[in-house]
């Protein structure tokens, strides 16, 4: 041990010296000796001395071993590789501790210091592992010691920093590779690429690629299926087979989506035996499915300019095919030639209202009086079905064969208009009409690309001939517009089972489309209402705002839920106008706020890595200026035990790791102490900073300057002096 | 009582808006063009045997509208005919050109049947001015105007010009309906129910046949190209091939 005075204590002992002798020179040699010690203590106190000391080197260079205990750590493979690193680190204790000053720790998620022994006794429990972590811990807590560091781990690395923002380390770290990837049983499904929007009807292309260890010669079935809300439906079968025990494959699937919607599937290889990890074997995702073309019938009971326009109008949109039936004659109707020289073929009633149905999206009556064309009250009840559950559109548009008039009244019609028949208050009111939009923000209103804009147009359209007068609305329909010049309902809608039912008492729209011409317009604004109008009806996702697509509402804990937001077209603003946030919440309360990133104007993506199971709901706000826009989603999380999940062996990170510390990486069965020997050095504890003890705190000194004094005091008794 | 609150109701039920009625509008020419109005009292017949034969509600009542007129703009469907010299001013062109543009179905005359003749050269020559990039075209047999109601294999008229019809498309749809035939010729009567041309060279076969295509380009403007929907296809060939 090195001793040094500082100045302070030289001065002390300076003023010490001097104090000795002013002393001796005024009192007595016996009592005077005592004073002088006590003062001289006094004086020690009060300048509190100190001495630096600076520790000695370490004859060994220190060695921090580090051993993973995670869960990962107790596969079999087909030893249990903690089992592997306790055996090799007992057969090396006694070669290593003769070399190196060793301290033990073991590590999951932090690490903890313990004996050797106990370190021979440790079990695989830690749910994650933190490499990084432990690493941060172990230098910090033996800074003084500075050791170098030997880790006996698989690499599985299920936490912390991401590989590659892993840091460098000043003291060496040595790793040592535990597991053998090629005595593991597993089949992973690793990767599913599809694209994230497909058609209704139309192919969809889906590749599989698959992962085995430990399978020779097997084939084994992948299975894909659709996940509705109460079964699964099998879709396709396909097989993969595997040749040698390690390799990957991939698989292709060509389905075809049969509704629209988001809809959910997932794909499956069936546990084998002796398999390692059994939650990689299955994969869920899905599939945005939107209708390539809305299929729309049209049924018009009689010819007139009304369905001569809106047939355009659909017609010419190419989005949309559609299917018209215009009645040209009725049974009063005489006409002078025989059948043959007539283009009029039959209604088909029956093949349109029991077989092809369900084959549209949109259903609309348009002055159409079932009775009188073989439409039987069965035909209505599918038509009910269509709408409440196949989530089919219905339209009846105003006329002299329409609600009431039409004899719907207490048919399977009745239950799914929104609006009351009674013939008695229906009437063909033979006045101008304009619309009062009484729901502003419904999509089927919106013409301009801002509200005061939308307004304005509304305001502009020419008044119409005429409207039927409907008695009144049921409760629940929602009023959408209504006769400016006396409230009468003109537009009302709602929502039956899954599908959207709209009751309209106009009829002439088609003088909005001559009326805006005669104004120079383009009838841009009567062909967007019409568009908006029939995708309302046979959608609910297309007329919103904003659509949120995640890529799986069933995802496991500690895996990345990828979220893109999409904006409607034809918002107004830039995209540096606008923001989205997704807001995570469960059971009612907000967990999380994820901010997304634009893509462009029109698309925002971010990503949610969920922390535990349970039932999330994910809400996406879009601000654009003061309105607000938001779409949700409920996303379910379960838990995933990531040890196990992705079994193999991660070497490559742990060579990563020594490589960037300046250490070296070991297989198992290569690893000695020798190894080490002259890579770690023992002049790491150089430049240690020396510690400084302070030399006046001890006690004794007070309780020697007491007794001191006590015996001056004696002493001068003892001689009469006092 | 009974029947009579029937016979009442009944008439009640047959009211309807005009709004969503036919209506037949006769466009009133301005100037160099002479007999605008040649038949008045044939759009009273064209009607009645319009709503006596098929399931159009009409107007009873033949509308009579000026390019000046913003009625034109509640009649989607209007005859023109005459003869002579056709001019528009440009406030007129400007009207039509909308009228047509906004949806509008133009059924033109040419009252002369004279092909090449003042009107047929002058009425061609203000088309181009409303539609520089485009031209009247012969109507193809497959035209959804021969078969919108009865089956038809050719056209008629007062005199056989052409045995087509021409017709300029806009927008996907025929806008303009042109014939040199005098369709409406074929209909007129004198005070007495007796017709008053000639139908040359077909006779009274060739009446009916301009009977049967006015039925056709009335209903045309009314359905559209409903008849060319795949679903009617196979029925209307079976029934051309009988």
């Amino acid at each position: 041990m090195d001793f040094r005075f500082d100045a302070v204590a030289a001065f002390a002992i300076i003023l010490s010296f001097a104090a000795i002798l002013i002393l001796l020179r005024f009192a007595g040699w016996g009592v005077s000796w005592l004073k002088f010690v006590v003062f001289l203590i006094l004086v020690w106190f009060v300048l509190e001395p100190s001495v630096a000391v600076a520790p000695a080197a370490n004859s060994k260079p220190s060695l921090a071993v580090l051993v993973d205990v995670s869960k990962s750590m107790g596969i079999e493979d087909p030893r249990s590789r903690l089992d592997e690193a306790q055996k090799l680190l007992d057969h090396i204790r006694n070669s290593l501790e003769d070399r190196f000053k060793v301290t033990y720790y073991q590590f999951s998620e932090s690490a903890s210091r313990l004996s050797f022994e106990n370190l021979l006794i440790a079990k695989p429990q830690g749910d994650k592992t933190d490499i990084d972590q432990a690493i941060d811990q172990v230098l910090y807590e033996s800074k003084r010691d500075k050791p170098a560091l030997l880790i006996l781990s698989d690499g599985t690395k299920t936490a912390g920093r991401k590989e590659e923002d892993s840091a460098s380390w000043t003291s060496p770290i040595f790793s040592v590779g535990i597991g053998n990837a090629a005595g593991l049983n597993d089949i992973a499904i690793l990767e599913t690429h599809i694209s994230d929007f497909a058609f209704k009807g139309r192919p969809v292309e889906l590749s599989v690629t698959v992962r085995n260890y430990g399978f020779a010669q097997k084939r084994l079935p992948v299975i894909l299926k659709e996940i509705g809300e109460k079964s699964e439906e099998e879709i396709q079968v396909r097989e993969v087979r595997f040749g040698s025990s390690i390799g990957e494959s991939n698989v292709s699937f060509k389905f075809t989506p049969g509704s629209v919607g988001r809809l959910k599937y997932r794909v499956a290889i069936p546990v084998q035996k002796n398999e390692i990890a059994k939650l990689n074997n299955t994969v869920d995702f899905s599939l945005e499915v939107g209708r390539e073309k809305l299929r729309i019938l049209y049924l018009c009971g009689q010819p007139s300019p009304e369905y001569y326009f809106l047939r355009q109008v659909l017609k010419s949109d190419p989005s949309i095919d559609l299917v018209s039936f215009v009645i040209l004659r009725n049974p009063e109707n005489v006409v002078p030639v025989s059948e043959d020289q007539l283009s009029l073929i039959p209604f088909p009633a029956n093949d349109i209202f029991v077989r092809t149905l369900s084959e549209f999206d949109l259903l609309i009556f348009e002055n159409f009086s079932y009775a009188r064309f073989g439409i039987q009250p069965y035909h209505l009840e599918n038509i009910k079905r269509f709408v409440e559950d196949k989530g089919g559109g219905f339209l009846m548009i105003g006329g002299e064969n329409s609600f009431g008039r039409g004899n719907y009244a207490d048919s399977a019609i009745d239950s799914i208009l929104p609006v009351q028949m009674d013939v008695t208050r229906e009437e063909i009111e033979d006045v101008p009409v304009s619309l009062k939009i009484v729901d502003e923000d419904h999509p089927i209103f919106a013409l301009g690309d801002s509200a005061a804009e939308n307004k304005k147009i509304w305001q502009s359209l020419p008044l119409l001939d005429g409207y039927y007068r409907l008695p009144g609305i049921k409760s629940g329909a929602s009023l959408l517009a209504s006769s400016k010049e006396n409230g009468a309902p003109l537009i009302v809608g709602w929502r039956r089972g899954k599908g959207r039912v709209m009751a309209m008492g106009i009829f002439s729209t088609w003088q909005w489309a001559l009326g805006l011409s005669e104004k120079g317009f383009l009838q841009s604004n009567y062909t967007q209402f019409w568009r908006q109008t029939v995708r309302w009806l046979t959608s609910l996702e297309d007329s919103k705002e904003v659509r949120m697509i995640l890529n799986q509402t069933q995802c496991a804990t500690g895996k990345p839920l990828s979220i893109q937001v999409f904006v409607r077209q034809g918002q107004g603003g830039s995209a540096g106008d606008r923001s989205v946030t997704v807001t995570v919440s469960q059971e009612g309360k907000a967990s999380e706020s994820i901010l997304l990133n634009p893509v462009n104007r029109n698309e925002f993506r971010g990503e949610w890595v969920p922390s535990r199971e349970g039932r999330y709901e994910l809400l996406a706000l879009l601000k654009e200026g003061l309105k607000t826009f938001s779409d949700k989603r409920v996303v379910s999380v379960q838990g995933a035990d990531q040890e196990l999940e992705n079994p193999y062996p991660n070497h490559d990170y742990l060579k990563s790791v020594s490589h960037k510390s300046g250490g070296e990486f070991f297989m198992a069965s290569e690893f000695s102490p020798e190894k080490l020997e002259g890579k770690i050095r023992a002049s790491l504890t150089v430049g240690v900073e020396p510690v400084r003890k302070n030399l006046s705190s001890s006690p004794w000194l007070l309780v020697i300057a007491a007794g001191l004094l006590m015996c001056e005091w004696a002493v001068r008794r003892y001689n009469n002096q006092l | 009582m009974a029947l009579l609150l029937i016979v009442f109701f009944s008439f009640v039920s047959v009211v309807h808006a005009l709004g969503n009625r036919f209506v037949l509008a006769q466009l009133k020419a301005q100037g160099a063009v002479i007999q605008w109005d040649p038949y008045p009292r044939v759009g009273s017949d064209i009607l009645a045997f319009l709503q006596q034969t098929t399931s159009v509600k009409a107007d009873p009542n033949r509308r009579v509208v000026s390019l000046k007129d913003s009625a034109l703009f509640q009649a989607p469907f209007m005859i023109y005919t005459g003869s002579g010299q056709c001019g528009f001013g440009a406030e007129e062109r400007e009207a039509l050109k909308r009228y047509l543009s906004g949806g509008g179905l133009l059924f033109v005359e040419d009252l002369a049947c004279e092909s090449g003749g003042s009107f047929d050269y002058s009425f061609r020559a203000e088309l181009k001015k409303m539609f520089p990039d485009k031209a009247m075209s012969v109507l193809s047999r497959n035209h959804a105007i021969y078969r919108s109601f009865y089956l038809l294999r050719g056209v008629g008229g007062r005199k056989m010009t052409h045995n087509y019809l021409e017709g300029l498309d806009l927008d996907g749809r025929t806008a303009v309906i042109y014939s040199q035939n005098d369709v409406l010729g074929a209909w007129a009567k004198d005070l007495f129910g007796n017709y008053l041309h000639v139908c040359e060279p077909g006779g009274e076969a060739q009446r009916w046949e301009s009977q049967k295509l006015m039925m056709n380009i009335i209903l045309y403007s009314v359905t559209g190209t409903y008849k060319t929907d795949t679903i009617h296809l196979p029925f209307i060939e079976d029934k051309l091939k009988k």
